[in-house]
C-alpha cells in the first residue's frame, strides 16, 4: 500500500470500519507513525463523544452479572515488556508445558458442562446454593489458571472429562454414563504414579446421571483412577479401578 | 493535560478493588451500552456486549496505557469493536436496516432526571456538530460509527468511490473533533 494510503487508514481504524487485512496494515503502520497515533487518539476521543450522544443506562441486572463474573475472574498482571498493539491478552503469561494428548478447551464449553452437573446435584435449595457457590468458585479458579487443560477419555463404559492444572495442583473430573453407586457405596478417585496410589476425593452424583468431583493434591500423576468403595471412604482401592492416563 | 478522573479508579480496580471498578462501570456503562445498542439494534445483544466489555476491562485493567488515551476512549473503543464484531459475524445488513426503524421510533432513554439533563445537552451538542458536516461526511460517520459498516460497505451504499468515503470520514471526524472541542 502507498505511503499516503497507509496514513489514510487511521480514521477508518478508529471507528472499526476497516476490513481485516486493512486493519492489520493500519496496526503495523500505527506502531511506526507517531502522527497517525496522535490522530487515532483524537479520533477515539471524538468517538467517545459520539457514544455520549447515545447514553442509555443498562438494567441493574447487567451490573450484577458483571460483578458476579468479576469475582470469579482472575485479573491479568501488567505487561512488563513493550506492549504490542492488540496483543493477545494471554501474552506475557508463561504457560507450563502441556502433554500432547491434552486438548485445547474453551471456558464456555467447560462452564456449560459444569453448569449442567451443578444444576441437578443436590436436594435442598439453600444447601444446593451453598455447595454450588463453593463448587463454582473452585471450578472458576481452576478454569482461570493459565495452564489448565482438558482431556476427554473413556472411563470403563462411561465418558470422562478432566480439567487439570499443575499450577492449582488440582483437577476436576466430570463423568457421563457411570452407573449409580449401590446404596452405602460411592465412587472414589485416586492418583496413581509409579505404583503409588493416593486418595483424590469422591465423585458426587447429580440428578441427570453425571458424576463430578474435585481431585486435589495432584502432583504429576500418571493416572487418575476411579473405583467403587464403601461410602465412608477407603485408604486404598479395594475394588477394580478404571483409569484415565494423564 | 487534564487529569483523567477515571484513571485513578482504574488503577485501584487493577489491584482488585471492586468498588473502584464499580465506579468505572457507573460512569461508562451508559455510553458503552448505548453505543452497543445503537450498533446492534438489539437490547439483549447490547447487554451481552456490555457484560463482555466490562469483564475484559476487569481482566486487563492493569494493562491500560494512559499514554494512548483516556480511560473512556479505551473502554468505549472496546465496546464499539465488540458490537461491530457481533453484527458483522451475525446479521445481514438488510435485517438490521429493517430493525433500525423500530429502534429509532422508541421512547427516549429512561435515565434519572439529573442524568437526563446532562445527556440531553450532550446529545444536542453532538447533533448540532453533526449537522455542520457536509452530507457525505455525515453519512460516512453515521454509517461507520453508528451503523457498524465498513468503509467499503458505506461506499457501496452511498454509491460513491471508496476513496471518497475514506476522505469524507476523515474530514468528518476532524470537523467533529474541532466542533466538540476534543483534545484542546
Ligand atoms: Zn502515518
Amino acid at each position: 500500500m502507498s505511503e499516503a494510503g497507509v496514513h489514510g487508514l487511521t480514521a477508518g481504524y478508529a471507528v472499526d470500519a476497516l476490513d481485516p487485512e486493512e486493519a492489520e496494515a493500519a496496526e503495523r503502520h500505527l506502531a511506526e507513525c507517531e502522527d497517525c497515533r496522535r490522530d487515532l487518539a483524537d479520533f477515539r476521543e471524538t468517538a467517545v463523544r459520539l457514544a455520549g450522544a447515545e447514553v442509555r443506562e443498562p438494567r441493574p441486572e447487567v451490573w450484577e452479572a458483571v460483578r458476579g463474573a468479576a469475582l470469579r475472574t482472575r485479573q491479568l498482571p501488567p505487561l512488563t515488556g513493550a506492549p504490542e498493539p492488540g496483543a493477545h491478552p494471554r501474552a506475557g503469561v508463561v504457560r507450563l508445558p502441556v502433554r500432547s494428548r491434552w486438548l485445547p478447551w474453551t471456558v464456555a464449553a467447560a462452564c456449560a458442562l459444569v453448569a449442567v452437573v451443578l444444576a441437578g446435584s443436590l436436594v435442598s435449595v439453600s444447601q444446593r446454593m451453598d455447595a454450588e457457590a463453593r463448587h463454582a468458585a473452585e471450578m472458576e479458579k481452576l478454569l482461570a489458571a493459565p495452564d489448565t487443560n482438558m482431556v476427554e477419555a473413556p472411563l470403563g463404559d462411561a465418558r470422562a472429562t478432566v480439567f487439570a492444572s499443575y499450577e492449582m495442583d488440582a483437577a476436576m473430573l466430570v463423568v457421563e454414563g457411570l452407573p449409580s453407586a449401590p446404596r452405602g457405596m460411592a465412587y472414589q478417585m485416586w492418583w496413581a504414579d509409579e505404583g503409588d496410589v493416593r486418595p483424590a476425593g469422591r465423585l458426587e452424583p447429580s440428578a441427570d446421571g453425571r458424576h463430578s468431583g474435585m481431585a486435589e493434591d495432584m502432583g504429576r500423576p500418571e493416572q487418575l483412577r476411579v473405583s467403587l468403595e464403601p461410602a465412608e471412604g477407603a485408604s486404598e482401592p479395594s475394588g477394580e479401578a478404571m483409569s484415565i492416563d494423564m | 493535560m487534564l487529569e483523567d478522573p477515571l484513571a485513578r479508579l482504574l488503577q485501584q480496580a487493577a489491584i482488585g478493588d471492586l468498588a473502584a471498578f464499580e465506579g468505572v462501570y457507573r460512569r461508562l456503562s451508559g455510553p458503552a451500552f448505548g453505543i452497543a445498542r445503537r450498533v446492534t439494534l438489539n437490547e439483549a445483544q447490547a447487554e451481552e456486549v456490555c457484560q463482555e466489555v466490562f469483564l475484559e476491562v476487569w481482566r486487563t485493567c492493569a494493562r491500560y496505557d494512559r499514554s494512548r488515551g483516556s480511560v473512556s476512549a479505551w473502554i468505549l473503543t472496546i465496546a464499539h469493536r465488540r458490537a461491530v464484531d457481533r453484527v458483522r459475524s451475525e446479521q445481514a445488513a438488510s435485517t438490521r436496516l429493517a430493525a433500525a426503524g423500530r429502534l429509532e421510533s422508541e421512547a427516549t432513554p429512561r435515565d434519572s432526571v439529573p442524568d437526563q439533563v446532562e445527556h440531553r445537552l450532550e446529545r444536542e451538542k453532538v447533533r448540532r456538530c453533526l449537522r455542520r458536516l457536509t452530507r457525505t461526511q455525515r453519512e460516512a460517520v453515521r454509517l461507520t460509527y453508528y451503523t457498524g459498516y465498513t468503509q467499503r460497505q458505506a461506499a457501496d451504499l452511498l454509491e460513491v468511490p471508496l476513496t471518497t468515503v475514506k476522505g469524507r470520514l476523515r474530514d468528518g471526524l476532524i470537523r467533529l473533533r474541532d466542533c466538540l472541542g476534543v483534545g484542546v
